[in-house]
């Protein structure tokens, strides 16, 4: 077991709660997807187990290990954290931004080590990167900069990532690549836990589905057990279609057909 | 678009130039007081004097001498120290047009000192009944009048922090508003401080006022020491806070993420950046715009890693403040402006022209 969280809880200022009594765990070559409705607590759960936010209520264990007394530095060479977008866009070049990922590994006089350079330069590589390393971070694509977000938490060398919704405003091609590469981490001795609304990728890649309603977990399996109507539909209402689609090759879930879920537009 | 950033050879270049440029334009300074001149051998003498390997210059000359030399190096500490302040206010609120003077720190030291003045001046023995303690501070005035300029500083930083910020993030036309109320309500505490001054100490008075428009004039050694000590204890911190300061441009929730300690860097920013301007107003007085401008500029040159963007806006400060007064002692031949004056007409327009800037280059993500 990587990570644990036990009756997780967190409350917003003014009284909102987020987060209530929520178990979750996550082990070594997992890659979690996260789902549920807007308002649900998806963001706020990733940025619990990241530290970003204070949990009100329950513990968080690394390894069995209690992280409440963990610095940032410890803690973000552990768990890396991608968030949706950045508040301001930086002004640096895509090598200047993925080598951010290394903070947690240097010290205050210390200089770039070739552990460092390797690490950034395997970062970019993964990414598709190596080929934009100098070019200035504004003049990339929404695909491009949600790679070098991506990148900058492969240069942490963690053993998990949270990612936040990481396909948000991609079209088709590149939410697939994005999740290829996520997918390709957790054969590397990694584990992922990533927030998405995309239910047909979740049923594509994750080895393990959490659905969240109201902050609080309704389910938690394989692709075939959340994916279907009698979970989904008191959390998404009835507005939703129900397939299959056969596969060749199993891949992350535990039969060869996959759910296929879609929105549809209602009779009335 | 193209990403204006400095390589590293430009930075070599550019830390050489201001290398050169600074000692240099430290030895014109010296040279030429408002009314006296020395030559190249009296500089050397006389700079010997100071060291104490040779006999000072003769008569006055030799007072001269160490007043241009004091008033020289204040200017250098002053404009070091509030550019540093103006660069690390800029990135903890993640915004170019922070700056001492705009959010009101400035003006916290400036009411702080204002009140040390008061103190040293005869009012606080008087005020509460001639306590021994407080005759003995008068003793040593330069150093309380830092101490309480440091007091009205801090105190000024906390409160824009705490106010302009709502659940870490820092909205920017609050922030400016923040400065703008905190400035004015400074400015109207010290004009009543003034004509109740005026009425009953004109001695005070005067003290005040002077200052309150910034001067460089008649330092003494202890005065130096004052503004460099706070320069220095601001160089030894930029190595803590500089890295941290570059993640925290992509938002603080982004720094923390990475690792940073963002509570301890926002204290030793705050902290740090309000013991250099209060150091340097409690000595020159109150001295806008420097740190807005300068690392503005270091930051137009290309150098936008506070790595480099502190240090430059450093030697960059002390070039600039020294530079506008050198320039007007070999220009005008006199001092017509007071330092304060003179960067308030520089800046005020830079500041404008920022301001139209940013309106074309907001960018989101």
């Amino acid at each position: 077991m990587l990570i644990e969280g036990r009756g997780l809880a967190h409350t917003y200022p003014g009284g909102v709660e987020a987060l209530a009594d929520l178990d979750l765990s996550i082990s070594t070559g997992e890659l979690i997807c996260i789902l549920g409705p807007n308002g649900a607590g998806k963001s706020t759960l990733l940025k619990a187990l990241a530290g970003l936010l204070p949990i009100t209520a329950g513990s968080i264990a690394w390894r069995g290990e209690p992280m409440i007394s963990w610095s940032p530095k410890q803690r973000a060479r552990r768990l890396a954290f991608v968030p949706q977008s950045l508040m301001a866009l930086p002004e640096v070049t895509v090598g200047t931004f993925v080598a951010q990922g290394r903070y947690a590994h240097q010290g205050v006089f210390t200089r770039v080590t070739p552990e460092d350079r390797q690490a950034v330069e395997q970062a970019l590589d993964q990414a598709d990167l190596a080929d934009l390393a100098d070019r200035a971070m504004p003049d990339l694509s929404g695909g491009q900069r949600q790679r070098c977000l991506v990148a900058r938490a492969l240069a942490q060398q963690s053993e998990l990532l949270l990612i936040d919704e990481p396909t948000n405003a991609l079209d088709p091609e590149h939410q697939i690549a994005i999740f290829q590469l996520i997918e390709s981490l957790t054969h590397e001795e990694r584990a992922v836990a990533g927030v998405t609304h995309d239910l047909n990728l979740a049923s594509q890649f994750a080895s393990r589905i959490v659905l969240l309603n109201d902050g609080r977990k309704v389910a938690d399996g394989t692709v075939n057990e959340v994916l279907e109507r009698s979970v989904l539909e008191p959390v998404y209402g009835p507005g939703l279609r129900y397939s299959s689609w056969k596969i060749e090759e199993g891949g992350a879930g535990d039969s060869g057909e996959r759910p296929i879920v879609l929105p549809w537009r209602s009779n009335s | 678009m193209s990403l204006p950033s400095a390589t590293s050879r430009a930075g070599v270049i550019t830390t050489v130039v201001m290398g050169v440029a600074l000692p240099g334009l430290v030895a014109l300074s010296c040279l030429k007081g408002t009314t006296t001149t020395f030559g190249l051998d009296e500089f050397l003498q006389g700079l010997g004097s100071i060291l104490g390997l040779a006999t000072p210059l003769e008569g006055y000359r030799q007072l001269v001498f160490e007043l241009v030399t004091c008033k020289t190096l204040v200017a250098c500490g002053v404009g070091a120290s509030l550019a540093c302040s103006g660069a690390l206010l800029q990135g903890v609120f993640r915004n170019g047009l922070a700056s001492p003077s705009i959010l009101g720190i400035t003006a916290g030291a400036g009411l702080g000192a204002t009140l040390g003045i008061m103190l040293v001046g005869g009012y606080g023995s008087n005020v509460v009944g001639g306590i021994a303690l407080l005759d003995q501070a008068a003793k040593h005035s330069p150093l309380l009048v830092t101490l309480t300029g440091f007091a009205g500083a801090c105190g000024v930083a906390f409160l824009v922090a705490t106010i302009g910020g709502v659940a870490g993030r820092v909205s920017v036309p609050t922030l400016l508003l923040v400065g703008i109320a905190i400035n004015a309500c400074i400015a109207g505490i010290l004009a009543a401080i003034q004509a109740w001054l005026v009425e009953h100490d004109w001695q005070t008075a005067e003290a005040v006022y002077h200052w309150s428009f910034g001067s460089l004039k008649d330092k003494s050694w202890t005065q130096v020491g004052i503004v460099w000590a706070g320069a220095a204890c601001a160089a030894l911190t930029l190595p803590f806070v500089a890295r941290e300061l570059d993640l925290f441009a992509a938002g603080e929730e982004n720094a923390e993420s990475l690792g940073v300690n963002t509570l301890r860097t926002k204290l030793l920013v705050l902290v740090t950046a309000s013991l250099a301007a209060s150091a340097a107003v409690a000595v020159a007085g109150q001295i806008a715009f420097v740190g807005l401008v300068v690392p503005q500029l270091v930051r137009l040159a290309g150098f936008r890693s506070y790595r480099t963007l502190l240090p430059l806006s450093m030697v960059g400060g002390a070039l600039f403040l020294l530079g506008a007064d050198v320039a007007q002692r070999y220009l005008l031949e006199r001092e017509l402006f007071k330092p304060g004056v003179l960067m308030s007409m520089i800046g005020g327009p830079f500041f404008l022209f920022l301001l139209v800037r940013s309106r074309s280059q907001v960018r989101m993500w």
